[in-house]
């Protein structure tokens, strides 16, 4: 029996974006997790400082390793460490506070490889409560941004504590990487 | 927000305690300490240039969570002590108490200061540094 084709799924958005949620929800082994306390006030007493880690399998030929790092620039080292062969990159976009576009920018030029076309997402978390127009102008900004670097994504809104809105995202990220492999 | 763990100092008395003992361990070279999640909050260098404090706070936060993990999975137990061994000296990672709040000491040497006698400093600073409570 030959081992499935592994893939790395980068997870990154801002401080309680939900990257280590969606990790815990999407994964099919117990998640590695690398929290510690905070000692500023940040909304919530735990904050992701290392690389949160699973596993999910899209199929019996592919595996996805899911790499959750810290958002915060501070910890840039750590995206240099998961920045290299990403099938796909999930940015985590809260959708309660203002975006920091800027950020987002900064996120892409980081991650994805211009000549590989490397597949995005950006997903809007804490979906539940904000009004569809405010998600709709969400989009739109996020949208500018991505024009402006040549990223083709969808923004989507996601439910991290959901398997099944988790679920929704991953085959749609998979669709992407077929259509993407099948063009080239 | 607030961007500084401004709860989390040292007392003049023991920055001035650590100061006096880090000047006489000409081998060492640095003491940094910082909060698990990856702020500075006190540091002494001396050579180590590129040993930015906040770059070595964040390294030390990533370390010592992803250690501890490990020592959480594998030995089902808090980790105490991560060490980096190189050719040219060593690195101490060492779980201790500011306040009663979790906190991370790092403790650099080269490699003339034996790993033995870079442990044995980092828990005396430990030690003062719980004394600030």
């Amino acid at each position: 029996m030959s081992l499935p084709d592994y893939r790395k799924l980068v997870i990154i958005g801002d401080i309680g974006a939900g990257k280590t949620q969606l990790i815990q929800t999407l994964s099919e082994i117990s998640p590695v997790t690398t929290e510690a306390n905070s000692s500023i006030d940040i909304g919530k007493d735990l904050t992701t400082v290392g690389i949160d880690y699973g596993r999910i399998s899209l199929n019996e030929e592919t595996a996805l390793g899911l790499y959750g790092v810290p958002g915060q620039e501070r910890f840039s080292f750590l995206w240099d460490m998961v920045s290299e062969s990403v099938w796909g990159l999930m940015v985590l976009v809260k959708s309660t506070e203002p975006p920091r576009l800027d950020y987002l920018d900064r996120l892409l030029s980081h991650f994805i490889d211009a000549k590989e076309k490397t597949p995005c997402m950006v997903a809007l978390t804490h979906s539940e409560t904000v009004e569809h127009s405010e998600l709709k102008n969400l989009s739109a900004q996020i949208d500018l941004v991505l024009h402006e670097r040549d990223v083709s994504a969808p923004t989507l809104p996601i439910d991290c504590r959901s398997e099944q809105s988790a679920m929704l995202l991953l085959h749609t990220f998979n669709a992407m990487n077929i259509h993407r492999t099948s063009a080239t | 927000m607030n961007e500084n763990p401004s709860s989390l100092r040292l007392s003049q008395v023991i920055q001035h305690r650590i100061e006096s003992m880090f000047s006489q361990w000409t081998d060492m070279q640095f003491v940094y300490l910082s909060t698990t999640d990856g702020f500075h909050i006190f540091g002494l260098h001396q050579g180590a240039e590129n040993a930015e404090p906040d770059k070595v706070a964040a390294i030390a936060s990533s370390l010592f969570a992803l250690s501890n993990t490990a020592s959480k999975n594998i030995l089902n137990d808090e980790l105490q002590v991560s060490i980096v061994e190189t050719m040219s000296g060593n690195i101490i990672f060492l779980r201790t108490h500011l306040n009663r709040a979790d906190t991370v000491l790092t403790v650099a040497a080269n490699k003339d200061m034996s790993l033995a006698k870079v442990r044995y400093h980092a828990l005396r600073l430990s030690e003062l540094i719980e004394s600030n409570d």
